[in-house]
This record gives structure tokens, sequence and C-alpha cells, in this order.
């Protein structure tokens, strides 16, 4: 076990004594703890990983981090997952892994055809191309083509995902020097800090350079900070933990692949911050010429890191290609690892002899650029020219270390909303003021870069993020940092061959995730698209994983430079979340399954069940018993018989969803005559009173019965659907409107269960039961309401129906819901009492034509649509909705009124919510089928329905169209049973 | 493989809700020797009686489950306040141990930190989505939904405690 031909022996924070086996694109290799998968195949000098998205070109490892634009992985068994940065998949015995975006490897890919084809696939092609006879038909084909990662095909069954919930003081994003410099600084004020950071230990950008603190490693310094706030109890750390997310009020999200409970996979944090400091660094970008996206073509820091963190030679002899200052630290450490520098290339005409006194011996080529990189499947060489023109030379590496400058990671900033603006000394978008919510970015990410004056930066900012709060912050005296080259910059934003050689802008890639080369560019901005957010949608740059990480830039910059205007004039993108690619499994947590949706059980849920009831959702998230067949029975059976035993004999059904209230207060009379259209200050005490609810515009918010328990004393009830609705809508008159009325609203849903007897012998039925309340109907009519035993049980007894039968509402507390309905089944025996669901009620209902909410009732009727004039109070002087409807009455303008409908085939039962349209011609409809049932009592099909001007059309004929058809149908009045209402009344 | 925590469904307790003018409701609460809760979303309690402040004007009193009529009696007669009994329209959940906080954070956005929330707090919150009460105790909390979303949360709060507490709850 070596971990790899290309890893020194000494070195790096990987623990040697642990070797891990782990295999990738089908082939097996070795590497250490501490390693990513990306050292551990650059050790084994692994160049080719991955195929580029679009023209699938070969690809290799740019990065070192969250930055990767180029490597993706989908990982296999246990941990199946799809698009990981290659750099950040922590290696892992046994760990699988395969290259996306290539089959059947990123050595030998089908789709590389695509590159000999490029020419004609520029950016938008497909917008272009695929439009005949629809995108839609291409659509499959192109996301195969042009897909990541599939989506994961085994469930997890051993660990689980949890999304949860955090608080603190003060969030700080990062744990390099500047964040644990503002952890250390708010945290010793004794507010509550929640530090999260994305690697899997603490130090940032530390870890991967040379560095020392106070005369020792500076890591010596992070593990001595690390430690100082583990031991405090007001601090949490987090570790390979990405705040991805920076929402409204100071929301963030942030995704922990790694959390300590065992059983947990991977979990998600809803963290609310009082403030959030970011301190999550700057990425370097690369720079642009042509096919510099070559595998051996890397960010400098990049190279750096796997030398110094991993122990890893990522190349044998490195160019260094820059344009600022920070990449001769970077190559001093590259050699010390054993890197031969071949030259380091600086586009810029003068190099500080500081820069250059870090490379004793090495050529440096000032003022030249890098214009093209050779090899096809690994870097084989560079031609190198002057930037002012002239003759190149080919100068030959086997590494290409690129280093455009620096941008700060702003990314959650400006997620926040806050602004950026462009800073010349650096050639970089940094935080603007001022900040939209309480966030500040310290260190790197605010584009500070000198050791010292991040980890100071760091702790002011701490301090002050602390004491905005109101704590009392001591000063915290970050450790001594050796000085550090300042970071000197001239922007570059393409390096072009001499001459310009054909075609070489379409190789020159801005954004390496997403093939956006320059062409591309020139390409958007002659064709319109040069505004920077119409560019990215042309082009796609800055889309996806990516979110502009290492591309933006130089996208911007060349908008820029092509139209001869300033970086600040051209503006950047939206920074998107996720910062990162996030499992949906950490988004989802423990909402899978049976708890995907809410729902909602009555008392008699499991009694439903053990009788064979189909359950499902009949609104508000109940589930209720659909219906109750025997065996062998159809759907349609099982309704008829259902239906019949309500009409010719008795039936029962849960009714404990309705909404229930109850209403106290000297003002209750006055709330009840405000909310409702009728009268109720004239209710007798122990009497219902069935109303109409309007919302403010006049159409039919609620209907439901309420009753009279007491002086000042009601229950109302709402339907099921609504309950949350009605008293939202009471408690807005009372909170905002009428705030000085004495009228208390109390929801008691979920304390009332019951059974509703209904059909002809529900009398004969409750009188068996054993109840001490006079049942006759001349002491207990209809709408009367009387508390009293039944069944031994005390209850509250309401004669109201929605079946159009006699009917009596049993009310018992949930507490005896389940003793009533079984003393119920034992004595129903002699009646042939039927248990009844939903789908009968809808029937019964429909026969009588009363309205059901979501039918009838569809947010756009009103109550003289459906024929209920007479519900509307003319002695009242105000009701919610009363001058909405009036005046909408009074323009007389024709409305859809409800109607019945007999379909010419008796036998045709139409669906519901089919059109009406005037002759059945394909024309805008004149109304819809609200509701449709087989009729037990007309046996016969019977429908309801909305239609135009409907009640005038009585005895004509509509037309209902249905897919392929037309059906005829007789307008009738939307009542097929008991016109009368003599047998609900009985 | 899970959180250390017991998951229990608690028998059904008296529970009326009040709404009122907090002086009338003091005088009647003294009778049961309960004085008010001093500050929102807190309690207070009395022998076998706790008192939940839960919004404007709006408390919850809690007694053993035999306490209605004891209670209704002391309060009667309601003239310039609501007392209405909502016993079973709640079901209580008691979660203890050493990570009762994890499954609490879990469930709720509620911040539960000394200095946010106070040891004897009683607020309204979300709880999985749902509106829930939760009530702090000094071993864990309690959370109390609406009757008919038991079965739900049940079944949510064993999947997030990692399967634990499938046994634990069962009425005890």
């Amino acid at each position: 076990m070596t971990g790899g031909r290309l890893r020194n022996a000494g070195g790096g924070r990987i623990d040697r004594t642990r070797p891990l086996r782990f295999r990738f694109n089908g082939r097996d290799y070795d590497g250490f703890e501490g390693d990513t998968l990306a050292s551990a195949l650059l050790a084994h000098g692994v160049r080719l990983t991955a195929r580029s998205f679009k023209y699938h070109r070969p690809r290799g490892i740019v990065g070192a981090g969250v930055e990767e634009p180029s490597s993706f992985v989908e990982l296999s068994g246990q941990a199946e997952s799809g698009n990981q940065p290659i750099t950040t998949v922590r290696l892992r015995d046994g760990l699988e892994a395969r290259a996306v975006n290539c089959w059947p490897s990123p050595g030998f890919d089908l789709l590389a055809v695509n590159q000999a084809v490029a020419r004609l696939l520029p950016a938008g092609f497909y917008y272009k191309t695929f439009m005949w006879p629809s995108w839609h038909a291409f659509e499959p084909a192109i996301r195969r083509a042009a897909g990541l990662a599939a989506a994961p095909r085994q469930e997890r069954r051993e660990e689980r995902y949890e999304t949860r919930h955090g608080h603190c003081d003060v969030l700080v994003v990062g744990a390099g020097p500047a964040g644990l410099m503002a952890a250390l600084a708010a945290a010793r004020s004794g507010a509550r800090v929640l530090l999260a950071d994305d690697g899997p230990e603490p130090g940032g950008a530390l870890l991967g350079c040379s560095a020392r603190l106070d005369g020792r490693p500076a890591l010596d310094w992070v593990a001595e900070a690390t430690a100082a706030l583990d031991g405090m109890a007001n601090v949490t750390r987090l570790s390979e933990a990405t705040v991805w997310a920076y929402r409204e009020a100071n929301l963030l999200l942030v995704a922990e692949r790694a959390p300590a409970p065992a059983h947990l996979v991977e979990r998600s944090w809803r963290v609310r911050a009082g403030r959030v400091v970011v301190a999550s660094g700057a990425i370097e970008r690369p720079l642009v010429f042509a096919d510099n996206d070559r595998p051996g073509v890397m960010l400098t820091s990049a190279a750096r890191s796997y030398a110094t963190r991993y122990a890893v030679r990522p190349g044998g002899r490195a160019l260094v290609f820059a344009n600022n200052s920070s990449a001769y630290g970077a190559a001093a450490d590259l050699q010390a690892a054993g890197v031969e520098i071949a030259a380091v290339v600086d586009s810029r005409p003068q190099v500080p002899d500081a820069a250059a006194a870090l490379l004793p011996g090495v050529e440096i080529l000032a003022g030249h650029v890098v214009s093209r990189a050779h090899g096809a499947r690994a870097v084989s060489g560079a031609t190198v020219r002057p930037a002012a023109g002239g003759a190149g030379r080919r100068i030959a590496c086997d590494l290409l270390c690129v280093s455009g400058g620096w941008n700060p990671a702003v990314h959650l900033y400006s997620q926040s909303r806050s602004p950026l603006r462009y800073d010349e000394g650096i050639a970089a978008f940094v935080p603007a003021e001022p900040a939209a919510q309480p966030v500040v970015c310290a260190g790197a990410a605010a584009g500070r870069f000198g050791l010292a004056e991040v980890l100071a930066d760091g702790a002011e900012r701490g301090r002050r993020a602390a004491e905005a709060l109101g704590f009392a912050a001591p000063a915290v005296d970050p450790p001594a940092a050796e000085a550090s080259l300042p970071l000197a910059i001239e922007p570059l934003w393409h390096a072009a061959p001499e001459g310009g050689a054909e075609g070489a802008d379409r190789k020159a890639f801005l954004d390496l995730q997403h093939d956006v080369t320059v062409a591309d560019i020139r390409l958007a901005l002659r064709e319109g698209f040069g505004a920077v957010e119409h560019a990215k949608r042309y082009t796609t740059a800055g889309m996806g994983i990516d979110q502009g990480k290492t591309g933006n830039i130089n996208v911007i910059g060349t908008l820029a430079a092509e139209q001869g205007l300033r970086l600040e004039e051209v503006g950047t993108t939206t920074f998107r979340s996720p910062f990162v690619p996030v499992a949906f499994g950490a988004l989802a947590g423990a909402r899978q399954e049976s708890v995907v949706l809410p729902y909602r059980h009555t008392p008699i849920t499991a009694w439903n069940k053990a009788r064979g009831a189909v359950m499902y959702e009949a609104g508000a998230r109940w589930r209720r018993p659909g219906y109750f067949p025997l065996p062998g029975e159809s759907f349609q059976e099982a309704v008829n018989r259902e239906s019949r035993a309500v009409r010719f004999g008795a039936g029962v059904y849960d009714g404990s969803p309705l909404g229930k209230f109850e209403i106290k207060g000297p003002d209750a009379p006055r709330l009840l005559d405000l909310l409702y259209s009728n009268l109720f200050a004239t209710l007798k005490t122990g009497m219902g009173r069935y109303g109409l609810m309007l919302t403010e515009d006049g159409l039919i918010l609620d209907d439901g019965v309420t009753f009279k328990l007491g002086e000042e004393h009601y229950l109302m009830s709402s339907s099921t659907a609504h309950a949350d609705e009605v008293y939202r809508h009471m408690e807005r008159v009372l909170q905002v409107e009428r705030p000085d009325w004495r009228v208390w609203v109390t929801p008691v849903t979920a304390q009332w269960s019951n059974a509703t007897l209904c059909g002809p012998r529900a009398r004969e039925l409750l009188a068996a039961l054993g109840t001490d309340i006079d049942l006759a109907p001349e002491a207990f009519p209809f709408m009367g309401l009387r508390d009293g035993q039944v069944a031994g049980l005390p209850a509250r007894v309401c004669r109201v129906s929605f079946t159009g039968e006699l009917s009596f509402e049993i009310n018992v507390r949930s507490r005896d819901a389940a003793a009533l309905w079984e003393r119920i089944m034992a004595a129903a025996e002699p009646f042939g009492l039927t248990p009844i669901g939903s789908e009968a009620n809808h029937v019964l209902r429909v026969e009588k034509g009363f309205l059901s909410l979501g039918h009838e009732v569809d947010g756009t009727a009103d109550p003289v649509d459906l024929g209920m004039a007479w519900i509307l109070s003319k002695k009242k002087p105000d009701y919610i909705g009363k001058r909405a409807l009036e005046i909408r009455r009074a323009r007389g303008a024709p409305r859809r009124e409800l109607v019945g409908l007999l379909t010419e085939d008796p036998q045709r039962l139409v669906v519901e919510g089919a059109p009406l349209t005037p002759g059945g011609a394909r024309a805008a409809s004149e109304g819809f089928v609200s509701a449709s049932v087989w009729s037990v009592v007309r046996e016969r099909s019977v429908a309801l329905g909305l239609l135009m001007d409907g009640r005038a059309r009585i005895g004509q004929r509509a037309h209902i169209r249905i897919k392929g058809e037309v059906v005829p149908a007789e307008i009738v009045a939307p009542c097929f049973h008991d016109p009368e209402g003599a047998l609900l009344r009985s | 493989m899970s959180y250390d925590t017991t998951i229990a469904r608690l028998p059904q307790p008296a529970l009326l809700d009040l709404k009122g003018p907090p002086r009338v409701l003091a005088g009647k609460l003294a009778a049961l020797g309960l004085a008010m809760p001093a500050a929102p979303n807190s309690a207070s309690a009395a022998e076998d009686l706790e008192l939940y402040w839960i919004g404007p004007e709006h408390w919850l009193l809690r007694g053993p489950a035999d306490a209605e009529p004891r209670l209704l009696r002391a309060l009667a007669p309601e003239e310039t306040f609501s007392a209405v009994i909502v016993s079973d329209a709640y079901t209580l959940f008691a979660v203890t141990g050493a990570d009762a906080g994890e499954i609490a954070a879990i469930a709720s956005p509620l911040d539960r930190h000394p200095g946010a929330f106070p040891p004897n707090g009683v607020s309204f919150t979300e709880a999985f989505g749902l509106k829930a009460l939760l009530i702090d105790r000094e071993d864990g909390f309690e959370l109390a939904v609406e009757r008919s979303f038991a079965d739900m949360t049940a079944d949510y709060l064993d999947r997030v405690a990692g399967g634990a507490g499938i046994s634990a709850l069962k009425e005890p």
C-alpha cells in the first residue's frame, strides 16, 4: 500500500497508517484516510477523470474543493448518489465511484463524437435545431446525452436523512483563519455561535499552504483555536457542513454530510441566525486560452493543496501561468514537494522582486501568456508567447497551473440580496454596503488576502456581530502572521493565439462545467444577448452546480472586453442556491413514505379499516371511508347498496371531520349576523339554522348549521374542507375588524366525534339504542339539538340532514366514539343498518340537490347562482359580502346557475367537471357538470351543473362535451328527491 | 442506531380552553390555588393543575383526567369569559431522555434555548408541519397535537427517533 506512485513519503494531512481501498471506473486503487477521491486518483497518476457536458472532451481534475468545475462522479453501493464533485468526495474504504457524462468510460466515450461536430453545436443550438415537430420529441434523448448522473436506484435501508432546525446568535460560515477568529471573538462574548465548515477538518486555506502563525506551523494554531471553541458550551461546530442557501429573515440552510448520530447519512439544518459572518474564503479563477480544459490544466491553488495537504505531486514538471502574485508562493510549495517548475508565465509586464525571489532559479516570463495548451488526454506542453504579440515557443510540461486571480466567495452574501461592487484593486466583485440582512463577509470573502489582515478582519467582524446583538465582546488578539505578498493583479480575460488562429476561441473555455467558450459569448453578443443575465441564459454559463464559482468573472470580463465596457457596467448574474449539490433526501428528511403528506384520523379509523372500508382523503387531509365493499362487490354496487340502505332503511356514517366551533360571549349574536347572510339573532335555544358565509366579494365561503346552546353560547359547524379557513375568517373579523366585541371562538372539531344515523328507520334505531331524549317529531323537531344519554353515553344529538332523509347526528366526546359505534352496530342487526362512506353520501346529497364545497361552490358562485336568494336577509343592515353581492346583482349580467341535468341515455354517467358548451360545439364553455351520480331513487344517472342562465333554460337541452363525443342532457330543476323536504322533517 | 429518547403517548388529561379578560380569570383561578403565569408562553402550577398562557387573553388549564367537573364548577358561572372543555381535542406525547432536544429540533422551529424559551415555557409552534403545543419539561418536552393528527405525529416521532420509539408509543 503506497497510496500511489506520485505520493510523497512524508508530509500532508493524510494518515498513512490507515490505508483505504477504492474503485474508480471499474479499476481498484488505494489511498489513505484524509484523502479525497481526487487526491487519491492524482496520487496514482489518473489524469483523465471525466468527459465534458456537451462536447464530451476529455477532462481532468481542476480544483481541490467545492469549486471543481469538471469532474463529477456518481457513487454506488450504500452511498449511492450522483453529481458529487470529485474533490469533495471523502475517501473511505470500499468506495465505488464512476465518472458521469461518459459511456462506457472517460477513456473511451462514444459521445466523444460530439467533438468532431462541435462547430455545429454552439450555444443554444438545441433551441434552434430541435423545433419540429416539438422540442419534447427530442427532449428525452438530449437529456440522456447531456445529463449528469442518474438518480439513485436503491433506497437507503440502513441510514436515514434528517432535517432539523437550529438557532444561534452568530452563524460563522467557514472555519478558515477568518472564520475561526470570528467564532472565537463572538463566542467569548457568550453569544451562541454556530460554526459550519465544509471540510472534514478546520483550517480552510491554511490546510493547503505552508503558512506559519506565532512562529509555528499555522495548523498548530488552528488546532488550538478549534480546541478552544470545542470547549465552549455556547459553540456548536459542524464539519463537512456546507451552508448552501441564504433565505429571508436570516434563515440559512446547511447540508451536513457526516452528522455525528450513527443512524444518519446526511442532515439538513434550517438555521435562524441573529447575525451571519460569511468567512467562506475565495476561489481562484482559471485563465482563458485555447484548450485550457485539457486534463492537467489545474488551478494553482489546487495543485498547491494536493502537494501540501495530501502529499501528492499532481505533476512532474509544472508550467505556471498567472496574472497575479499569489501563484509564486504556491509554486514554491509545489517545488518544495518535488514538482519541477518549468517556468512561470506572468502576463504582467513587471513581476515584483519579492514574488520572483520565492522561486530562485526558475525562469520567470514576465509579459507573456500561454496561448494554447497541447496534448489530448493529458497536457503535454503549452505555447507561450509575449503578451504584446510575437512568436511563441513551446514549453513541455505535464501540469499547467493557472491563476487568473481570486473571486471572493460572495455567493451567500449575494443570496441574502445584498449588493456587490467591482474592486479594481483585486479585479473581482466584493461585498458592498448596505447589506440587505444582518450579514457581513470577513477575510478573503470580503476581498482581503494577507493572512494578518484576514485574521484581524475575522476577529473584528465576529466581535462586532456579537456586540450588535447586545453581547459585551472582549477583544481577541489574532496570532502573529508572517508578512505575505500583497495580491497584485492585472486582469487578463483571454489569451488568444498569435494572429487569432481559426477556431481557437471555440476551445477557449470560460465555463468548463457547461462547455461555454469565448466563441459562445461572441455568438450571444451577435444575437443580441449581451446583457449578462441574457448571456447566462443563452449560453448556460454559470448555471447548474457551478453557480459561477470559477467561470462567472471570466464570462463577465469577456462580455466587458468584447463590448468595451467596464465590469461594473456589465454587473453580475444572480447567485443562486444551492452553493453545492444537496441530496433530495437531505431536504426531505424524515418526510417520506406514509408521512409525505399530512393525514388525519377520526377515532374510528381503525374500526372502519377493520370493516374493509376503502379509505382515502376527503378534504382537509382527513382519511375517510369512501365505501365498504362486500366480498365480490364492485365500486358501483357497493355505493348503490349503501345509498339504498339510507333511502329505504337506515345507514350510519362518521361525520366527525365537519368543522365545529364553540362561540361564547355577549356579542356572539352580532358576530353570527355579520358572518352569515341570513338572520341568526332570532334563533331559539336548542335550535339550529342553516347559514351561508360569504366572502367580501359576495361569493360563497362556506355553509353550515349553527345551534344556539344557551344565552350567548352557540355551536357552529362548517364544511370539513373549510374548517381552518372559517376559523381564520372569524378570528380576522374579531381581531382586525371588531376587536371591541366580547366574543370568543374555540375550535372543537376533534373534541366531538359522531355517528350520524340516517334513513326512514333512524328514529327506531336511536330509540333501540336507549336514550333519555324524547324523539317524537314535535318534541325534537328538524334542526333541533338535544343533550342527553344515548347508548349509555353522554351525547348531544342534532337533527340535521345532509342526505335528505330523517337523520340524527349523535355527537359524543371523542373518547367515547369507539364505544358508541360498537353499541350502534350491536343494536343495528334488526334494522339492517349499513355503514356508508363518502361516495354514498355524495350520491344522496346530489339526489337531494344539496350544495357541496368544491363541486357547486367553486369560489365563483354566489347564493343567487345556486337558487338560494331566500338566504339573503333583507332585514339585516349588513353582513359580510352584502354590498359586493348587491352590486353584482344590480348589474343584471347573466350568470352560471345551478341546474339538474338528465342525460338522454339514462344509463350514461358523465365525468364530473365536464364542460357544457353551446350545442356541444368546440367553443368557450357555458358551464360545467359539478356532480354526476347513479341515483338509487330515480334508477338512472342524474347530474348537477352550473350553466349560463340555467334556470331560465329548464326544459331545454344542454350539451356535455367529453373527449370524442357530445352527450345531450335535459335541463331540469336541481333536485331529484323529495323536493318538499317532507322526509328530512319527518 | 437511534436517539436516546423515550416517547410515550400520554393518557388524556382534563383540558379547558380559557379565553377572556385576565383579571376576571385570575379571580376564578385563584380559587383553584392557581396564579396566572407571569409571562406569555409560560406556565404556572399548583398541586395537580397547570395553567399555560398560550395567546392574547388565552390560556389552557390542565388537570388530571377526572378533573373536568371540578374545574367547571370552580369556573362557573361564565359571565365575561369563555371556558370550553377540549380534553378530547388534543393528544399529548411526552419525549424524554438525553436526546429529547434533538427530537424537538427536528420537529419544531421553536428555539428552546433557555435564553429564548424559559424552563417552564409553553407555546404553540409547528411540529412536523402541524400546529402543536410544546410544553417544556425538565427531562424533555411534551407535544400536544389535534387528536386527528395523533397517528401521524406518532408515525413521524417514531421515524425521527430512529425507530426506537415504536414500543414506547403505546399508551403507558
